[in-house]
């Protein structure tokens, strides 16, 4: 008997489930019917995004009073990938992910000890896109962003490496201009974040490696309370996307990336920048049924099927 | 615009930084001591302060001093902490205080110990070990492992292929004389196999500013006992002299805290306080004491772990061949087995060891 009230009782939300769904489509073609064809085509058409991928190569300094009182310098090497979409076809809000990975080799002053640094940062922000005179874009918003890293110092004891594990909110800008040049439509993008409200993680003071990992529990179980009193990042890109008559789109610029923070009574830091080069992309995304009908798309494997 | 990031691919570099002066060096020297170091309430006299040894030593200081003048300048500063984990380090120099062992007796005649230990010893992992057979003791069936110094690797396979191999005897001896110390973790490695269940050894405080006093609450250190591999659970006499520091001075206080193990010797040399690094303008390095360990009592074991048995090497006995310690190791551990009741003593002789 139970076994038969649960099978009816699937089968009914099965049906709502039908419902629903066939009322949300037929809602959604009701809005494409009484829509102006600016909208109509806008739903059939596929989302355009943006892709830049580079490799970036400059100096960084590092200070670290946990590792030395010393200041460490050298040469920095670096992944990055950048992707902004729209994030909604009705409001001018775009997404924009920001991921880079950081590697670099630093000598103290005298040459005789090395500390090497490795970084991953993955940032997420939501803009909202304004139109200024003159063709420029300025975009304004913020978002999440997490980094995690290390600095591992080639002769210290105990207390050999750093571990940068943090969270913080962003406040960022972006200003775009596209050259009005049909033969050149080269970009040029000026980025800006600013670190706002977060949490990381520091050793103590005068913590070794053996008190944290076998004492305290582990790497993350301390974390403070970052603010731009304690702690400043920032981030600064200037970068060109070139289209390379109809091969490619080159994407060189420049990177200035600052790191400050003194937490535990210890002041850590990285000042980081270089040039990057690398390639964007515009990507049409297609998903979805409508998407998947539109004229724009070519597919590998059907190119020639229509309905 | 292609020259842009081409122009930038400039490695930084911190070289303007190099200071060689001898007063910045000499300066730089005492503030990290002052802001890191963790015995000053124990190690300087009462009357007098960090502050008056910057003042008296920093007399020394001129600018036209040579770096070998500097260093032992510095040197001096340091060996007011009578801390042999105080050391500077230079290209061409190491200063460090030493009499935490030169000035005691070694309790420890190398030729003698190698005899207990035989021609025909093994070796696992950085651990010497045999059965002694050495002076008639053969039917005291008492297995010895040597242990140089906690800087040489040992992992948990290793310690249980000499239980294994010592599944007849009816007790160990592990000395560790004249171990300088090195990675903790090994000692805590060693000692968990002699552990029955997770136990408290001792505690740890480490430094949370730049004050004398600045200091963590207490962090319990506890000795687990071992999840995979051969535990020990018959006799064990660890046998000690003022040449055991730092990781080996700590697996002292370890062993004191298990039940089965006995300490044989001479107080260790001590050096309780975990090092950390750092370094000067010129490039030199220096290591401290950064982190405070004190034994269960919450005494610090700095100055040594004292034996539960004091005992010191007899010229008489070095001329026979004979090494006192270990001679009296063995009779420890037959006096264990001759007090141990009858299932004890079956489970002394068993082949199988607890795992």
């Amino acid at each position: 008997m139970k076994k038969q009230a649960k099978q009816h009782f699937a089968a009914a939300m099965a049906l709502v489930l039908a419902v629903v769904l066939f009322c949300g489509e037929t809602a959604s073609a009701q809005l494409v019917l009484n829509s102006d064809s600016t909208t109509q085509t806008s739903l059939l058409q596929p989302k355009t995004t943006y892709i830049a991928a580079d490799i970036s190569f400059g100096g960084i300094l590092l200070e670290d009073e946990y590792l030395s009182p010393l200041r460490y310098g050298g040469t920095n090497y670096g992944l990055n990938l950048t992707v902004e979409a729209p994030l909604t076809r009705r409001l001018p809000l775009m997404w924009r992910l920001a991921s880079a990975l950081d590697f670099a080799n630093t000598k103290n002053p005298a040459g005789s000890a090395i500390t090497t640094f490795y970084r991953g940062e993955l940032q997420s922000e939501v803009l909202y896109r304004f139109n200024l005179p003159y063709g420029i874009r300025l975009a304004a918003g913020g978002g999440l962003r997490t980094t995690f890293g290390a600095r591992l110092h080639s002769s210290n004891v105990n207390n050999p490496a750093t571990i940068d594990l943090k969270a913080d909110f962003t406040a960022s800008l972006l200003a775009a201009y596209m050259l009005p040049v049909r033969a050149f439509p080269a970009t040029v993008r000026l980025y800006a974040n600013f670190g706002l409200l977060g949490m990381g993680h520091r050793l103590g003071y005068g913590q070794s490696y053996y008190e944290k990992h076998y004492l305290d529990g582990g790497l993350v179980k301390a974390f403070n309370f970052t603010h731009p009193g304690n702690t400043q990042y920032s981030s600064l890109v200037l970068a060109f996307d070139l289209p390379i008559v109809n091969f490619c789109t080159l994407r060189v610029g420049y990177r200035l990336d600052a790191d400050h923070s003194r937490l535990n009574q210890r002041i850590t830091s990285s000042v980081l920048h270089g040039g990057f080069v690398g390639f964007s992309f515009e990507t049409h995304w297609f998903t979805g049924r409508k998407a998947l009908l539109s004229p724009d798309r070519r597919p590998v494997l059907f190119p020639d099927k229509t309905f | 615009m292609f020259l842009l990031p081409l122009s930038l691919l400039v490695a930084c570099s911190t070289k303007g930084d190099y200071d060689s002066s001898p007063e910045t060096n000499y300066r730089a020297l005492w503030k990290i001591l002052d802001e890191g170091y963790c015995y000053f309430d124990e190690k300087l006299p009462p009357d007098s302060t960090w502050a008056m040894m910057y003042d008296k030593h920093f007399r020394k200081i001129k600018p036209e001093m040579t770096n070998d003048e500097l260093f032992d300048t510095m040197r001096d500063l340091l060996s007011e902490l009578k801390d042999g984990h105080v050391t500077l380090y230079s290209a061409f120099d190491v200063g460090w205080w030493s009499n935490w062992r030169t000035k005691y007796p070694s309790n420890l005649d190398q030729a003698i110990r190698y005899r207990y230990l035989g021609d025909d010893s093994r070796m696992a992992g950085s651990l010497l070990y045999n059965k002694i057979i050495y002076n008639n003791h053969e039917k005291d069936r008492v297995g010895l492992i040597i242990y140089n110094s906690f800087m040489s690797p040992i992992a948990s396979g290793n310690i249980s292929s000499v239980f294994l191999r010592f599944k007849e005897c009816r007790g160990i001896i592990i000395d560790a004389r004249g171990n300088g110390g090195g990675n903790l973790h090994y000692a805590e490695l060693l000692a968990s196999h002699f552990a029955e269940k997770r136990t408290l050894v001792g505690y740890m405080r480490y430094k949370t500013g730049p004050g004398h006093r600045d200091f963590s609450h207490r962090q319990p250190m506890h000795i687990d006992t071992v999840k995979q591999g051969i535990k020990w659970f018959r006799p064990i006499v660890v046998l000690t002299n003022r040449g055991m520091y730092s990781a080996a001075n700590d697996f002292s206080m370890f062993m004191k805290e298990l039940p089965y193990a006995t300490l044989v010797g001479d107080t260790t040399g001590g050096g309780g306080g975990l090092p950390r690094s750092s370094e000067l303008p010129n490039s030199w390095k220096v290591r401290y004491s950064g982190s405070i360990t004190t034994d269960i009592n919450d005494g610090h074991v700095e100055f040594g772990v004292a034996p539960d048995i004091v005992v010191s090497l007899r010229p008489e006995d070095v001329e026979k061949g004979e090494d006192t310690l270990m001679e009296e190791a063995i009779r420890v551990i037959n006096r264990c087995y001759e007090r141990a009741t009858s299932e004890e003593q079956a489970l002394f002789s068993a082949p199988i060891l607890s795992q």
